[in-house]
């Protein structure tokens, strides 16, 4: 019924796929940090118009699915456009857009909830605008902030797995390409499950921990 | 005297009771107390000397290691059928009060009644109204308790414990948490509930209402009864240092302690 | 430009259809999602060690695998297991989406539970209720107010992942405009409608769940 020996050489057949998940995912990170912080910066400070619209594309990645989001942007922005980038580079940035946003929202709502009387505190001694908000906000804030940055690293792991449906050869990719190869399908499917639990269920209890030690310090 | 205490009868009895807490701290070593009926037995001491595990322990809400406690001639067992039936007899006032906050004080006050005693429901608004209104806080029936101030909240606590026709009430520091202006609206509750003959075991820091309403005093520290005695007794003239010491600390009242007999 | 919209008029009883599926698949998948989660996160709570660790290894290991992996191994994998031929799609859509929506719901069930006062225990078995009285009548009604916050974020959620089980050929709003986009080679009016319509309705169920939780939050007040 289970045919052990296709389940185990379907892992290292699924190497490539993998590789190609971790650069997704090592790529889009950093670059949706930056700006991420540059949207929550300006939600925050920017002058009301700008503001607005920030919120405006913020609100729109987060409301809308992720596929579509790909989809729209894998086929419309070429047939519109005339943009053609490949396919990597395509869902690599809607994948940095649509992570931002949440991302963006994760950091304002942080730092907006360090009460104003810790800015005025620092205020009142002198320190500029700028020094009271990475001297006295930015270290508050972090600790709330950190432990779902983390978990957004892991859901962004696994929503590399979208990318997929549009012929980006990542470790779901490569399942089902192999198990339309061989046919192996309950075998090849149960070791891509089995691929990603063991990558991300450590980093998954690694963000627990952090949660974990972040509400102790309150 | 011990005489004239002996002549009602004994509605509770806390005889050598100890109780170790999983981490190891030992929170009662041997405390034995009794509450005659219609007594008010008022418990001082300083914090962590085991007041309020005592009172939990009084209606089998945390278990104990050795000794019994006895609700008439019931003994409390914390983990047994037995012991829901004694909580129906024994009111509690928290410390924080804990009104549901989900349900209007009417709600609040009628809630024993409905889910524990299965009461008709007209039975049951009929009595929360009632008691509501013993407590001063009839118009208050339809409010959330957010809505309320922390000494309302305590009085609509004060009716719950009520609504259930107790035998005896247990205060765990009743207005411990209230702000000095309200802390007297629950005090003439508590103060009119005695003299309607409740028997009440009181943990309280409020030496004035212990000296003035207490029938018996009992001191307690570091998990054991000091001392113990009538208000005057304890007040005018304690026994040990000890209690002197604390009564220092806690009143500030140096002359009437030191004029103390030394024994 | 209204030209460009032609395409999607031309073809809205298509669509609606397709748009009565994804209403089926989301409000099913959400009602298992929440008959689980809630169970799940009770026995965590109040089952005793054993069954909280058993359920948590359970719930970390789906979290842990992506919906659409999930998805794809409900509909092509378990079949395969239970030795059923012909699974039908929607029911894999169903299935996957639920038990993926359940682990996240019974990690809320599970914080909302515990962020209700220990007090709040003692004070209802202070009256004389039983255990199963006071978490029904007491806790219960106090964590599900606390929890309506991420619980509707979860439900947004599940609205979104759900248009994965395209990929299975759940006959969803997301097939039907792929369908459509083959037929017809017109990305953009199609996509766009779909982008627009996702974000409006979204954002008018994100605000509905909003405004039911101000009205009751006051009832959940620590």
């Amino acid at each position: 019924m289970f045919y052990w020996p296709a389940f185990f050489e379907a892992f290292p057949a699924l190497l490539p796929g993998l590789l190609v998940t971790i650069e997704l995912t090592v790529l889009v990170m950093p670059c949706a940090l930056i700006v991420a912080l540059v949207l929550a910066l300006g939600r925050l400070y920017a002058p009301r118009p700008l503001a607005r619209i920030a919120t405006g594309w913020v609100e729109f990645w987060r409301a809308t699915p992720l596929l579509l989001q790909l989809y729209w942007l894998y086929y419309v922005m070429p047939s519109e456009t005339g943009i053609l980038l490949p396919g990597f580079a395509t869902v690599a940035f809607g994948l940095v857009c649509n992570v931002s946003a949440f991302l963006s929202e994760n950091f304002r709502a942080g730092i907006a909830s360090i009460r104003p009387g810790q800015r005025h505190a620092g205020l009142a001694l002198g320190m500029s605008e700028r020094q009271a908000f990475f001297r006295i906000v930015v270290p508050q804030a972090w600790s709330r902030v950190m432990p779902e940055t983390a978990s957004m690293w892991v859901e962004l792991f696994k929503e590399t797995s979208l990318v997929s449906t549009l012929a980006v050869a990542d470790l779901t990719y490569q399942a089902l390409a192999l198990r339309t190869a061989n046919y192996r399908t309950l075998e090849v499917l149960t070791a891509l499950a089995l691929s990603y639990l063991v990558l991300a269920y450590p980093q998954a209890k690694f963000c627990d921990w952090l949660y974990r030690r972040h509400r102790i310090r309150e | 005297m011990t005489g004239q205490r002996d002549r009602t009868p004994a509605l509770i009895r806390i005889e050598d009771v100890h109780r170790r807490y999983p981490n190891g701290v030992e929170a009662l070593r041997g405390v034995s107390l009794v509450a005659h009926e219609g007594e008010v037995v008022c418990i001082i001491g300083p914090s962590g000397s085991g007041k309020s595990t005592l009172l939990r322990c009084v209606n089998g809400l945390e278990p104990i290691d050795r000794g019994r406690i006895l609700l008439g001639d019931r003994e409390v067992r914390a983990k047994s059928r037995e012991a829901r039936e004694i909580r129906r007899q024994i009111g509690m006032v928290f410390q924080s009060f804990e009104l549901f906050p989900h349900m209007t004080a009417l709600a609040n006050v009628g809630e024993g009644p409905r889910t524990v005693l299965r009461m008709p429901r007209a039975d049951v608004e009929l009595r929360s109204r009632a008691l509501l209104a013993k407590v001063g806080l009839a118009d208050k029936a339809d409010t959330l308790p957010a809505q309320l101030s922390g000494g309302q909240q305590q009085r609509v606590a004060i009716a719950r414990a009520l609504a259930m026709q107790p035998r005896a009430m247990l205060f765990d520091e009743a207005t411990s948490a209230l702000d000095p202006e309200t802390v007297g609206d629950v005090l003439n509750v508590m103060q009119q509930l005695a003299r309607e003959g409740m028997t009440m075991l009181v943990v309280t820091h409020e030496m004035a209402f212990a000296r003035d309403v207490a029938d018996w005093v009992a001191v307690m520290e570091n998990g054991q009864v000091l001392e113990e005695g009538t208000p005057s007794n304890i007040f005018g003239a304690p026994r040990l240092a000890r209690t002197r010491e604390f009564l220092l600390r806690v009143e500030h009242a140096p002359a009437r302690a030191a004029r103390g007999a030394e024994e | 430009m209204v030209d460009a919209f032609q395409i999607v008029r031309a073809n809205l009883p298509f669509l609606g259809s397709a748009l009565l599926v994804t209403i089926e698949l989301n409000i099913a998948s959400i009602a298992l999602a929440l008959a689980l989660g809630t169970a799940m996160g009770i026995g965590r709570v109040y089952g005793g060690r054993w069954i909280d660790r058993g359920l948590g290894f359970i719930i970390d290991v789906v979290r842990s695998i992506p919906i659409l992996v999930i998805m794809v191994w409900v509909f092509f994998g378990l079949p395969l297991l239970l030795g059923v031929t012909d699974f039908p799609a929607f029911l894999a859509g169903v299935l996957a989406l639920g038990i993926h929506s359940g682990a996240y719901i019974a990690e809320i069930v599970r914080g909302g539970l515990g962020s209700v006062r220990g007090g709040q225990l003692h004070a209802a078995l202070a009256l004389g209720m039983s255990r199963p009285q006071a978490i029904a009548r007491i806790i219960l009604p106090q964590a599900a107010i606390r929890m309506m916050p991420p619980l509707s974020t979860r439900i947004v959620r599940n609205i979104k992942d759900s248009v994965l089980a395209s990929t299975i050929a759940v006959q969803e709003l997301f097939w039907a405009a792929n369908l459509l986009e083959g037929e017809t080679a017109k990305p953009f009016p199609i996509y766009t409608t779909l982008m627009v319509f996702y974000f409006l309705a979204i954002v008018a169920i994100a605000r509905a769940l909003d405004r039911v939780y101000v009205k009751v939050a006051v009832r959940g007040a620590a």
